[in-house]
C-alpha cells in the first residue's frame, strides 16, 4: 500500500475540478474524511463547491436526528472548515425542528453571494421563519424550502435568476408571491405544494396570470389546493395562450380528486392547454363523489376537448386511482389523444377492491388507443 | 447508405484522423469522434481530414483510453437507444480497474466529454463512499505520507458518531495534558500516567452509561480525582511486566472486539481509523473541539443505549489491539495499563501496577 514505484497512484494526480466532482457525489461526511488519505488529498474537500447534508433520504439514522449530532457535529465543523465558494448548499432535515442554528447557517452563507442553488427541509416541527439576510442571495438559480415561512423584506425584489422553484408546505402571501413570480422570467421548474394554511391572504390571481409571468415553464407541479386557486375563474375558458413549453406536469400531494369537478377541470384545462407535455404524474385522492355536471362526463366526444392532440405526451402516470367514472374518463380521453403514448402506469389505489380492479382492467382494455404501442401498466 | 451500391458503404463515412501524445495516429468515423466537444472544435477549425493534419489530442488521453472513449461514442452517438440500454451500458462500461478509470476520467475531462466524465466520477464516487481510509488507500494506491500529526488535525475530525465525537474530545484533553507534562518533567512516566487515566475514565465513563449509576459517579469522581492527582504530580513507576499480562486478556479482547465486528461492521469501520490515528499524538488544535462540558450527562444521552455502550467497550478494546500494530510502544502499554486498572483507581495512588490483578474482574464486567 506505501510501496511507491510500483501500482501508481493515479487519483491523486487529477485535476482538482475532477476531484471536486468526485467528492460532491458523496454523503460530505465521506468526502471530508478523504482528507486524511495523503498530503495530497487533505485539502481538497475544503474546497468543494457543493455541501450536500441530508438525514432526509435513505436509511434513518437515529444518530443524526438530533439537532446537536446533525448541525453541531456535522454541519457547523464542515462549514467552518470549508474554504472557497459554495456554489450549492442543501439541508434535508429530518427529525431535526427548526432552531436558531439554521439561521445561523443561512447567515453564514448569505455572506456568501455566489450560492446558486439552496435547498432547505425542514420535515418536523414548526415552520422555520426565514431570515432578512436570505433575501439578499441574488444568485440563486435553485431554492426548495419545505416548511418554512417566507416573509421577504420590503425590498426584496425577487430572485431574478431562478431556474427551479420549490415550495413544499411554505406559508407565503400572495404579494410576496407576487413579487417572486414577477421578477423570475427563467423559472423552468415551478413546485407548489401547500394548504389552505400555507397560502395566505387573497389569492386573487389565476393561472392565466401566473403562465403569462413564466413563458419558460418546463415543469409544473402543484397540490390540490393551489390549483382550486389559481383556477377560479378561468376553469371553464381555454387559456388564451398556450403553454408551448410545458413538458411535464405533476399533480401532487394532498390529493387531486376527480370527484371534484373543480380538480377535474383544471386538470384537463391545464392538460389542454400544453401541446407539448410530455409526462404527466398524477396523485389522486378517494373522496366520495359530489354531483358532477353532465358537461364533465363523457370527455373524448365532448366538444370542448374534440381539438385536443396530445402529439407529445410519451408518459402517463397516476397513482391512488380509483374507478370513478371521471377518472376513467379521463384515462379514456388521453388514451384517445396520443398518438405518441408510450406508457401509461396506473396505480390503483388499495380501497378499491377485487372487483373494482376487474371493472376498472376490463373497461381499460376497450378504450380505443391512438398510439399503438402504448403500454398500460396496472398495479 | 441505401443510395450508393457500386460505392462501397465504407466510402460514405467520413473519417477523420486523431493523433495521440505518443505520437501514433488513427483514423476513426467522423460521426463516432464528433460526439467529443473537443474533437468537434477542431474539425471545425479545419484539422483532422487528413494524415498529415490530425486532430492533436490532449496529452492525457493515451491510445488505450482513445479507444475506450471511442467506444462510449460510438455506442452512445446513435439516437434510437433507449435510456435503458443506455444505462445498462455504461454499468458494464465502467467496470475496469481504478487506475484505469481514473485515466479515463482526465481523458474524457480534457476532451470535454461531460457525460463519460459524470458517469466516472459517479464511479469513482462509490468505491471512495463508505470506506475507511485504509481501504480507500489499498483501492487507489494512495501513500500513507501523512504524519501523525496532521491525521488528528480538526479537518478530519467529523466522524458521524457521538461516540466517537466523545472519545476524540477526551483524547484531546488527555493529550493536552500530556503535553504539558512532557515539557515539565521526565516524559515517559509522567505521559503514562495521565494517559492512563483518560483511557481508564473513558472506559469507566462509557461503562457508567450501561445503567449502573454507581459508576457514573465513580466516573465523575474518578474525575476530580485526576484532577487533584495532576496537580499533586503523582507518578506510578512503569510497569514492565504489565506488557505480559497484557497479551493474555488482549486475547479476549481480542474475540469481543471480533465478534463486535461482525455485528456492526459499519460502525466499526467508521469508528477505527479516527481513533486510532487519534491516538497517535497529542495535536492542541484538537482542543478547540474539546468543550468543557463534554462530560455533561445529556451529551452521553444522545441516544445511546447500553447495548451499544457495551459494543462501544468491546470495540475500544478492540482499537487497542488493532492500535498495538502501529503505536509506538509506551502507548500500547498505557491502553493495557488502563484497561487494566479500571474498576480499581481508587487505589492506584501511587501504586499503578500492584492492582493489575483486578483486570479480570474489570473485564468481565466489559464483556457482560
Amino acid at each position: 500500500m506505501e510501496a511507491e514505484g510500483l501500482p501508481l497512484d493515479r487519483i491523486s494526480s487529477l485535476p482538482p475540478s475532477i476531484i471536486h466532482l468526485i467528492l460532491i457525489r458523496m454523503p460530505v461526511r465521506d468526502a471530508f474524511r478523504t482528507s486524511i488519505l495523503s498530503q495530497n488529498w487533505r485539502h481538497h474537500c475544503r474546497y468543494i463547491p457543493t455541501l450536500w447534508f441530508d438525514n432526509f433520504h435513505g436509511p434513518y439514522d437515529e444518530t443524526l436526528s438530533n439537532k446537536c449530532t446533525m448541525l453541531h457535529s456535522v454541519v457547523y465543523p464542515i462549514l467552518l472548515l470549508h474554504r472557497g465558494p459554495i456554489l450549492q448548499f442543501i439541508l434535508y432535515l429530518y427529525g431535526v425542528n427548526s432552531c436558531c442554528e439554521i439561521d445561523q447557517i443561512i447567515l453564514h452563507l448569505s455572506r456568501n453571494a455566489a450560492l446558486k442553488d439552496f435547498r432547505l427541509w425542514i420535515c418536523s416541527g414548526d415552520e422555520h421563519k426565514l431570515l432578512p439576510a436570505f433575501f439578499k442571495l441574488q444568485e440563486l438559480m435553485v431554492l426548495e424550502l419545505r416548511n418554512c415561512a417566507f416573509q421577504p423584506p420590503v425590498t426584496f425584489k425577487g430572485f431574478s435568476m431562478l431556474v427551479k422553484l420549490y415550495f413544499y408546505e411554505v406559508s407565503i402571501a400572495a404579494k410576496d408571491f407576487l413579487r417572486i413570480i414577477s421578477n423570475c422570467p427563467l423559472l423552468k421548474d415551478f413546485t407548489l405544494i401547500a394548504d389552505e394554511k400555507h397560502l395566505l391572504g387573497l389569492w386573487s390571481f389565476n393561472f392565466i396570470e401566473l403562465f403569462e409571468r413564466l413563458p419558460l415553464l418546463e415543469h409544473l407541479c402543484m397540490s390540490s389546493y393551489p390549483i382550486q386557486c389559481f383556477a377560479k375563474g378561468v376553469i371553464r375558458q381555454k387559456l388564451p395562450i398556450s403553454l408551448g413549453r410545458l413538458k411535464s406536469l405533476e399533480f401532487y400531494g394532498f390529493g387531486l380528486c376527480f370527484g371534484r369537478e373543480v380538480d377535474l377541470l383544471s386538470v384537463l384545462l391545464l392538460v389542454t392547454s400544453s401541446p407539448n407535455i410530455e409526462t404527466i404524474n398524477m396523485e389522486m385522492e378517494l373522496y366520495p363523489t359530489e354531483a358532477v355536471s353532465q358537461t364533465t362526463m363523457n370527455l373524448v366526444d365532448h366538444q370542448d376537448y374534440s381539438y385536443v392532440m396530445l402529439d407529445h405526451l410519451r408518459v402517463v402516470v397516476i397513482s391512488s386511482f380509483s374507478n370513478m367514472k371521471t377518472s376513467m374518463d379521463f384515462v379514456k380521453l388521453i388514451l384517445a389523444k396520443s398518438p405518441m403514448l408510450k406508457k401509461v402506469v396506473i396505480f390503483i389505489n388499495e380501497q378499491v377492491d377485487i372487483h373494482g380492479k376487474v371493472k376498472i382492467l376490463s373497461e381499460m382494455i376497450r378504450y380505443p388507443r391512438a398510439s399503438a404501442k402504448a403500454e398500460i401498466r396496472v398495479y | 447508405m441505401s443510395e450508393p451500391d457500386v460505392i462501397k458503404p465504407e466510402m460514405m463515412k467520413s473519417y477523420i484522423w486523431l493523433q495521440t501524445a505518443d505520437g501514433s495516429i488513427q483514423q476513426v468515423e467522423q460521426e463516432v469522434a464528433i460526439f467529443c466537444p473537443f474533437i468537434c472544435h477542431e474539425i471545425h477549425a479545419g484539422m483532422g481530414s487528413s494524415k498529415t493534419y490530425p486532430i492533436s489530442l490532449p496529452a492525457r488521453v493515451n491510445p488505450v483510453t482513445l479507444s475506450l472513449i471511442l467506444d462510449y461514442c460510438r455506442f452512445h452517438q446513435v439516437p434510437g437507444r433507449s435510456n435503458k440500454e443506455r444505462k445498462s451500458f455504461d454499468e458494464k462500461f465502467i467496470r475496469m480497474d481504478t487506475n484505469r478509470l481514473c485515466e479515463l476520467t482526465s481523458a474524457a475531462d480534457s476532451l470535454q466529454l461531460k457525460p463519460l466524465v459524470d458517469l466516472t466520477s459517479r464511479a469513482l464516487a462509490r468505491m471512495i463512499e463508505g470506506k475507511t481510509p485504509e481501504e480507500i488507500r489499498e483501492t487507489f494506491h494512495i501513500p500513507d505520507d501523512l504524519t501523525e500529526e496532521e491525521k488528528l488535525e480538526p479537518l478530519k475530525n467529523i466522524t458521524d458518531d457521538p461516540r466517537i465525537r466523545l472519545l476524540n474530545r477526551l483524547y484531546a484533553r488527555k493529550r493536552k495534558e500530556l503535553k504539558e507534562k512532557e515539557k515539565l518533567k521526565n516524559v515517559e512516566v509522567e505521559a503514562e500516567h495521565v494517559d492512563d487515566r483518560s483511557v481508564d475514565e473513558l472506559l469507566s465513563f462509557i461503562n457508567g452509561e450501561n445503567g449502573d449509576t454507581k459508576e457514573v459517579k465513580t466516573a465523575k469522581n474518578k474525575k476530580k480525582n485526576r484532577r487533584r492527582k495532576d496537580q499533586q504530580k503523582n507518578a506510578p513507576p512503569v510497569c514492565t511486566n504489565s506488557n505480559t499480562s497484557s497479551s493474555p486478556s488482549n486475547g479476549t479482547k481480542e474475540s469481543n472486539g471480533i465478534s463486535s465486528v461482525s455485528r456492526d461492521d459499519r460502525v466499526k469501520g467508521h469508528c477505527l481509523p479516527n481513533i486510532s490515528e487519534l491516538l497517535k499524538l497529542q495535536d492542541s488544535e484538537d482542543d478547540r473541539f474539546a468543550l468543557d462540558d463534554e462530560f455533561d450527562d445529556c451529551d452521553i444521552g444522545d441516544g445511546i443505549d447500553p447495548e451499544i455502550k457495551e459494543q462501544i467497550d468491546r470495540e475500544v478494546e478492540d482499537f487497542a489491539r488493532r492500535l498495538n500494530s502501529d503505536w509506538p510502544e509506551r502507548v500500547q502499554e498505557l491502553l493495557s495499563l488502563g484497561q487494566e486498572r479500571r474498576p480499581s483507581l481508587y487505589s492506584i495512588n501511587g501504586n499503578g501496577c500492584s492492582t493489575k490483578r483486578s483486570n479480570a474482574s474489570g473485564l468481565e464486567k466489559h464483556e457482560k
